[in-house]
């Protein structure tokens, strides 16, 4: 009896999977789909570059400044900030200013970029720190995730590598962080 | 026990296999009739060609009462003509295989299924998930994106579990190809413990991609990446690891399953395969061996081609759980003793219809998504040649 | 000093996993592993060496039970305190209690083995492009 009960569960079990098979592509696929969707996950921001938080308003463009992204476990990449100039067709030939990355109303870094007419020619970005929490950067193509200057879409990405010691996991009490 | 070998079966009468078909026709019918919708004439001709393939492929299957033959050149078309799309797209798209910084910062590097076993445990500590993809459709090449790829993944596990691995998977195509090209194998003594490669290259690349937040085997191991994409070289190390994938497809994916007559990449290296075999604890469908008619002449063990069966797997009835359900063992064994079988029935007790139930299933999944693939494929050649 | 030291765990591994596949009945591989000193000579089992060098070791949780514990009012309640710490974290070695098994399963050793082959070839890289001043990564 074990027997024919078991048997019977097999096929029982058989015949849903059949079923699971027909409605994978109209219902099931979906369901995950969406499931996955909603379980409140989100790409590495070493590659997406953390969300957008401030929009300063230059002349005819925007520079929207986003979160410090810290690295994770043992990624060897620096912290960074990101800074995104758009729309790139409206920029100056010749980018030089000075931007206040956290909003405390003194300036940060003063980022200098030319801006070619060719979209595939390469960048080259100089970024002076005004503000010991931020790095140096010279001539950087794109070499890393934590230090570049990449024209994407419309717009001209710049990350800024933060001084380790300010990245946003690292407490708060070192003198030289406090900007 | 001493069995005779049983006499070659009669092939099924053409009136039964055409009956037994028509679900699939039908099924085909309802996966490519979209493609009519919006598509231009080379996909609309690709769409017939593939559906067509599909039906005969399948009522071949029904006639010789054989499965891995036919399945075969289905795994072979959808390996070959994956990158044939897929190349041509990212050709179109980007002007090169390689992945620039940009697509990877926009989340427009398309998906694969490989670095699912990778991203859970960096997901489960951090919710996030190291891969420079997009959650869902992100324009570019980044597809429909990863939930849907993840989607597609569950629901095909579900049905058919490591035979994601004969059904679905678009790359183990090639190998199987490359395998089955000689006649006979020229290296035939194979340390049976290479069995455990898959579960080591998982292991190292879990702990690895969890350790640097990268998917650690599709920036060093994957071999595919040679008839895909990879991420651009910008500096030595970048050419390292181009470097490294090109000697692993020419040895594991061209090599060795020439010399072996094995899916080589497969059976000792995939860390996908190694996860994907926890799903066959779950699938209701198997190979099981019937003892009483086992001679035992180990036909089904050289034949398999990702080592699944072993002297002690075959005197206790079973396949180990690398098992694909590709077939092959079914179909070599000269006294039927190796049978498809249904969990909880008993074994050898119609296997024919276990073998139809697990079909439908198998063939539905592979018309789904390899088929969608294939007609890609073939819509890119005719878009080319017309 | 870090490249040193990530080619000398690589190595380690690399000798590790040779070796574990021919001893039996040791836990560490071989004979010079297991104890140090030469044949004749008085000789130190290394699980004991090595064992005492990590208890003296001083992890960041272990020094701040010692400061808190040097806070505390008595030695009573300062070893309450360290006796608290130590059954805190025992607690994390419980699942590892009865996990000797594994040792004798061949499948998990050879996995082990291999993985441990994969990691020393990612340790060996990384001393290397530290060593050569390069970046350990592509990007």
């Amino acid at each position: 009896m074990m027997r024919q009960l078991a048997a019977k569960l097999g096929y029982s079990a058989a015949g849903l999977t059949l079923c699971a098979a027909v409605l994978a592509p109209f219902l099931l696929y979906g369901i995950f789909t969406k499931g996955f969707s909603s379980l409140g996950l989100h790409v590495d921001e070493m590659y997406s570059g953390g969300p957008k938080v401030r929009t300063v308003q230059a002349a005819g463009y925007t520079i929207e400044i986003h979160r410090p992204v810290s690295p994770h476990m043992l990624q060897r990449e620096k912290p960074f900030v990101q800074l995104d100039w758009k729309p790139a067709s409206a920029l100056p030939s010749r980018v030089s200013e000075v931007v206040d990355i956290d909003g405390d109303g003194k300036p940060d870094v003063h980022v200098s970029f030319d801006v070619p007419k060719d979209a595939k020619a390469p960048l080259r970005v100089d970024v002076e720190p005004l503000n010991p929490r931020y790095e140096a950067m010279h001539n950087v193509g794109k070499q890393k995730f934590s230090a570049l200057i990449v024209r994407l879409d419309d717009a001209i990405l710049v990350r800024i590598p933060l001084a380790p010691l300010c990245a946003p996991s690292e407490p708060a009490f070192h003198p030289h962080c406090d900007g | 026990m001493a069995t005779k070998a049983v006499s070659a079966p009669q092939p099924r009468s053409i009136g039964r296999c055409v009956l037994l078909t028509l679900p699939v026709s039908l099924w085909s019918a309802l996966m490519f009739t979209p493609a009519f919708a919006h598509a231009n004439r080379a996909q609309r001709i690709a769409a017939i060609l593939t559906g067509a393939f599909m039906i005969v492929l399948f009522f071949l299957m029904m006639r010789t009462w054989k499965t891995y033959r036919w399945r075969r050149w289905f795994f072979v078309a959808l390996g070959l003509l994956f990158p044939v799309g897929f190349i041509h797209n990212v050709m179109v798209m980007r002007g090169t295989m390689g992945i620039p910084i940009e697509e990877m910062i926009a989340g427009r590097t398309p998906f694969c299924y490989l670095p699912i076993p990778l991203l859970i445990l960096p997901a489960a500590f951090t919710k996030t998930l190291v891969f420079p993809g997009s959650i869902l459709p992100g324009g570019g090449m980044s597809g429909a994106g990863m939930a849907a790829m993840a989607g597609i993944w569950l629901a095909i596990t579900i049905v058919v579990g490591k035979g994601w691995c004969s059904y679905a998977c678009f790359f183990g195509g090639i190998e199987e190809g490359m395998a089955s090209i000689p006649a006979k194998a020229k290296l035939r003594k194979i340390d049976p413990r290479w069995r455990y490669g898959p579960w080591a290259v998982l292991l190292a690349m879990v702990l690895l991609s969890l350790a640097l937040f990268e998917p650690a085997y599709c920036m060093w191991l994957c071999p595919f990446k040679a008839v895909s994409e990879y991420v651009a070289a910008r500096n030595t190390v970048g050419l390292v690891q181009n470097g490294i994938f090109v000697l692993l497809f020419a040895g594991l994916v061209i090599g060795l399953p020439l010399l072996t007559k094995k899916r080589a990449q497969c059976a000792f290296f995939c860390p996908f395969g190694a996860f994907q075999s926890i799903f066959n604890k779950t699938c209701v469908f198997e190979v099981k061996i019937d003892g009483t008619l086992c001679a035992p002449c180990l036909l089904c063990q050289k034949s398999c081609p990702t080592m699944s069966l072993t002297d002690e797997s075959i005197a206790r009835g079973e396949t180990l759980m690398s098992c694909m359900k590709c077939g092959a063992c079914v179909d070599a064994c000269p006294k039927d003793a190796v049978v498809w079988h249904i969990r909880g029935t008993e074994v050898a007790v119609k296997p024919e219809r276990a073998r139809l139930m697990f079909l439908y299933a198998a063939w539905a999944m592979a018309i789904m998504f390899g088929g969608s693939i294939i007609a890609q494929g073939v819509a890119t050649i005719l878009h080319v040649v017309l | 000093m870090f490249a040193a030291i990530h080619l000398l765990l690589g190595c380690v591994l690399l000798r590790y996993a040779y070796a574990v596949g021919r001893a039996r009945g040791h836990s560490c591989a071989r004979a010079e592993l297991v104890n140090i000193g030469a044949v004749k000579a008085p000789r130190v089992s290394a699980a004991a060496v090595l064992g005492f060098l990590t208890g003296v070791s001083l992890c960041p949780p272990f020094l701040a039970a010692g400061v808190r514990a040097a806070e505390a009012a008595s030695v009573a309640a300062a070893v309450l305190f360290f006796a608290a710490f130590f059954l805190g974290t025992s607690v994390w070695f419980v699942p590892f209690a009865g996990l000797g098994w594994v040792r004798r399963n061949e499948a998990v050793t050879t996995v082990a083995r291999m993985a441990m082959v994969l990691i020393a070839l990612y340790y060996l890289y990384a001393g290397l492009a530290i060593l050569i001043g390069k970046g350990a990564y592509g990007y």
